[in-house]
């Protein structure tokens, strides 16, 4: 049901951290990015918001808590373009939920992960461009394959094809044919006439 | 915590019957609730609109003053709210001088004026042959209100404007992003604004062809009179291939040629339809915009003397 | 029209051969006109794509099979039930419907996957030079074939005969004048012809042909 589903409604997986198998359908497209990004003289990061949902008893929110503690501040202020949103909750779950400047938004369940986990799976909501996970059909892509000009049948074919009327005995042979024993007999008497005048 | 009742059995929290009854009725209820009303961004809990200010000023690397980029980001229709709030509460008019920050208008004019000189400037050093008739065809779609309120919906603006609704009308994109850019200048110097437009509005050009966004109606006659002004001889059309003439899929190319001087070529399903893109070819070729040619280099168009003449 | 879809349409274009069959060898035109009708001989050819141009192929009545493939290949067609496969002779296969030894050797040629019926499907053959003009007007381009077609002797002029070089004299005894055909040859009445025996009963289907086929029409004429 769900296969059937998603082949209708063509949804992206939700979280990369929740388990989806690849039997499933999963939607595709080729690889871009939002306005050119990094093809002007700057880059812009696309995560526009980030949000921390942490609780501050649970267990299973300590290494979130020891981010927070540690290297929050850090980051703030390598990354002064992001807003950091820190979200105390009692007794649920620590979150992580990325806004992106395209409006898209990313969640990612952090329970029991350490401190380094969570600098990882902020730092790959931060390089992302925040479009949903899709599989890409191609990892590359450009808008002007080829500068000589792409290749049709008729490029190296000589030109004279077209004023000719078919079928055309001119083109019905080998190319190189071998020479034939009939062929050879002719060229040697050829050969001895000349020997003879000379 | 393991969720070990299974959904959709009988085994499931649909086993009662009073319960099955109780969580169809939710289900109608919901459905008939209709969907979720959009709702400002602002209204979550997660929100400062100062430090998403200050975020937006360095997400483009420019230094800008906070508050100005707060009247950049207040659209007209916001102000009009305010005021018909406070004459509803009974407020006199004159109380309403004390607003402290004004409407983006002025600043969208001058950015759009910025931003259409520079435009016009680029695409002329950068395609001189190029006709002033395609140029204006391009600077319109470039400066088109779908195409500005596209890119500013990308940059990430819509979460910042203040207006009227929770989300805002293309018109009221558009003008955010050509106050951002008065703003720039503003705060920074006209170089800086232009850089932003070069970065964010010209490589929207990316992956089109300006032949394409320039629609000329009849090729063959603009070809017949570029020609002329050149005092070149009129073009011939020769059909130089056909392959599947009387099956569906025919292929026809034929050459554009003046004087024996080959201009340019194409396909096409018909002999009409091959001779006209064969026309389209052989002027692209003249204004040299064709495929040969190198893109924009965006992130070097200073360095070929686009600022440095003013 | 746009620039790219006129480039997809010329890139993509479907280029229509003619192939003239007279004196070829269909095994080895086959594997031309398979490599053409898949595609492969283009810089763009790709597995899952169907890249392949069409062929029209004409004069195959006039094919030239290899050694004593005529009389001793054979297309063998098994049948459903018990006893009753049966070969056929391609001599045979031929008079049936000439353009079967050419379509057939194509078709070895092509790998066994799907594709193979779709790429079969743009193959046309005719058993003479009798082309439908529609079909002769799609033509642009020709394959050339693999043999070199031989003169016939009958085909040669009488001046050609006499200045080719002589390397020996031939005794005079020997020299007879076997281009004069009526000399020595008789054309069989039909009544004159044996009549066709068929095999009936279960010894008609295993080892033998399934009809007889009458081998000599000609008659040798004694000379006196």
């Amino acid at each position: 049901m769900s296969q059937f589903l998603r082949r209708i409604i063509s949804l992206p997986i939700q979280s990369i951290r929740s388990f989806h198998s690849f039997d499933d359908v999963t939607p595709a497209k080729y690889i871009s990015t939002h306005l050119k990004n990094g093809l002007g003289s700057r880059y812009v990061c696309q995560l526009q918001r980030l949000t921390i949902q942490v609780c501050k008893e649970f267990r299973t929110s300590y290494g979130t808590r020891e981010w927070i503690a540690n290297d929050l501040m850090n980051f703030a202020r390598q990354h002064p373009y992001v807003v950091v949103y820190v979200q105390p909750r009692r007794h649920r779950a620590p979150n992580l939920i990325g806004e992106y400047l395209s409006g898209d938004r990313q969640w990612i369940p952090l329970s029991n992960c350490d401190r380094q986990q969570i600098n990882w799976w902020v730092h790959s909501l931060l390089t992302q461009q925040g479009d949903p996970q899709w599989r890409l059909l191609k990892q590359m892509h450009t808008d002007s394959p080829s500068i000589q000009g792409i290749w049709t049948p008729f490029t190296n074919k000589p030109n004279d094809l077209i004023t000719r009327t078919y079928p055309d005995k001119d083109l019905i042979e080998m190319e190189y044919p071998q020479m034939t024993a009939t062929q050879q007999i002719q060229e040697l008497f050829e050969q001895q006439k000349t020997n003879k005048t000379t | 915590m393991v969720r070990l009742l299974r959904y959709g059995t009988i085994f499931g929290p649909l086993k009662d019957r009073w319960r099955y009854l109780y969580k169809n009725d939710l289900y109608k209820r919901r459905i008939e609730a209709g969907p979720e009303p959009e709702r400002f961004r602002s209204s979550l809990i997660n929100w400062n609109y100062d430090a998403e200010l200050y975020a937006c000023t360095h997400r483009f690397g420019e230094k800008m003053n906070i508050e100005s980029l707060r009247n950049a980001m207040t659209d007209a229709s916001f102000l009009n709210q305010i005021t018909k709030q406070r004459t509803e509460a009974g407020l006199a008019a004159t109380d309403q001088t004390t607003l402290s920050f004004t409407h983006n208008e002025e600043l969208a004019k001058r950015g759009e004026e910025i931003a259409e000189n520079f435009l016009r400037r680029a695409l002329q050093f950068w395609y001189p042959k190029f006709p002033k008739e395609g140029i204006d065809a391009v600077m319109e779609f470039l400066i088109s209100e779908s195409t500005i309120a596209d890119i500013s919906l990308k940059l990430g603006f819509k979460t910042l404007i203040r207006c009227d609704g929770p989300s805002p009308r293309p018109k009221m994109l558009k003008n955010a992003l050509f106050a951002f850019i008065g703003a720039v200048d503003e705060n920074n110097d006209r170089s800086r604004a232009e850089l932003f437009v070069s970065d964010f509005i010209l490589t929207h050009l990316v992956g089109k062809d300006i032949n394409e966004i320039w629609h000329i109606k009849n090729p063959m006659g603009l070809l017949t009179k570029v020609l002329e002004e050149n005092g070149r001889q009129a073009p011939e059309s020769r059909l130089i291939w056909a392959t599947g003439v009387s099956s569906v899929l025919s292929t026809y190319i034929v050459g554009v040629y003046s004087n024996k001087e080959f201009l340019g070529k194409s396909a096409g399903a018909t002999i009409s339809i091959a001779e006209e893109m064969a026309a389209r070819d052989a002027l692209r070729r003249l204004f040299e915009t064709d495929e040969k040619r190198a893109s924009i280099p965006f992130d070097k168009l200073y360095k070929h003397g686009l600022l440095i003449d003013k | 029209m746009a620039f790219n879809k006129a480039q997809q349409l010329a890139t993509f274009s479907r280029v229509w051969y003619l192939f003239d069959a007279k004196w070829q060898c269909p095994h080895l035109s086959g594997e031309k006109i398979a490599r053409i009708l898949r595609g492969e001989h283009k810089p763009i050819y790709y597995p899952g794509e169907s890249t392949g141009d069409c062929v029209v192929a004409i004069n195959t009545r006039h094919v030239a099979l290899r050694n004593d493939a005529w009389r001793a290949e054979a297309l063998h067609v098994r049948r459903e039930y018990a006893k009753t496969r049966y070969d056929i002779p391609l001599f045979k296969l031929h008079e049936l419907d000439p353009t079967k030894v050419l379509h057939l050797c194509v078709l070895n040629c092509m790998p066994m996957d799907n594709t193979r019926r779709y790429d079969m499907a743009r193959l046309y053959t005719f058993p003479d030079d009798a082309v439908p003009a529609h079909l002769l007007r799609n033509v642009c381009d020709q394959i050339r074939g693999s043999r070199v077609i031989p003169k016939r002797l009958d085909n040669v002029t009488s001046d050609d005969i006499e200045k080719f070089p002589q390397m020996f004299k031939w005794p005079k005894e020997l020299v007879l004048d076997d281009l004069d055909r009526d000399k020595f040859v008789r054309i069989v009445p039909p009544e004159e012809i044996p009549k066709r025996q068929v095999m009936l009963g279960q010894r008609a289907g295993r080892q033998h042909y399934w009809f007889h086929v009458s081998t000599s029409r000609h008659e040798e004429v004694k000379i006196n």
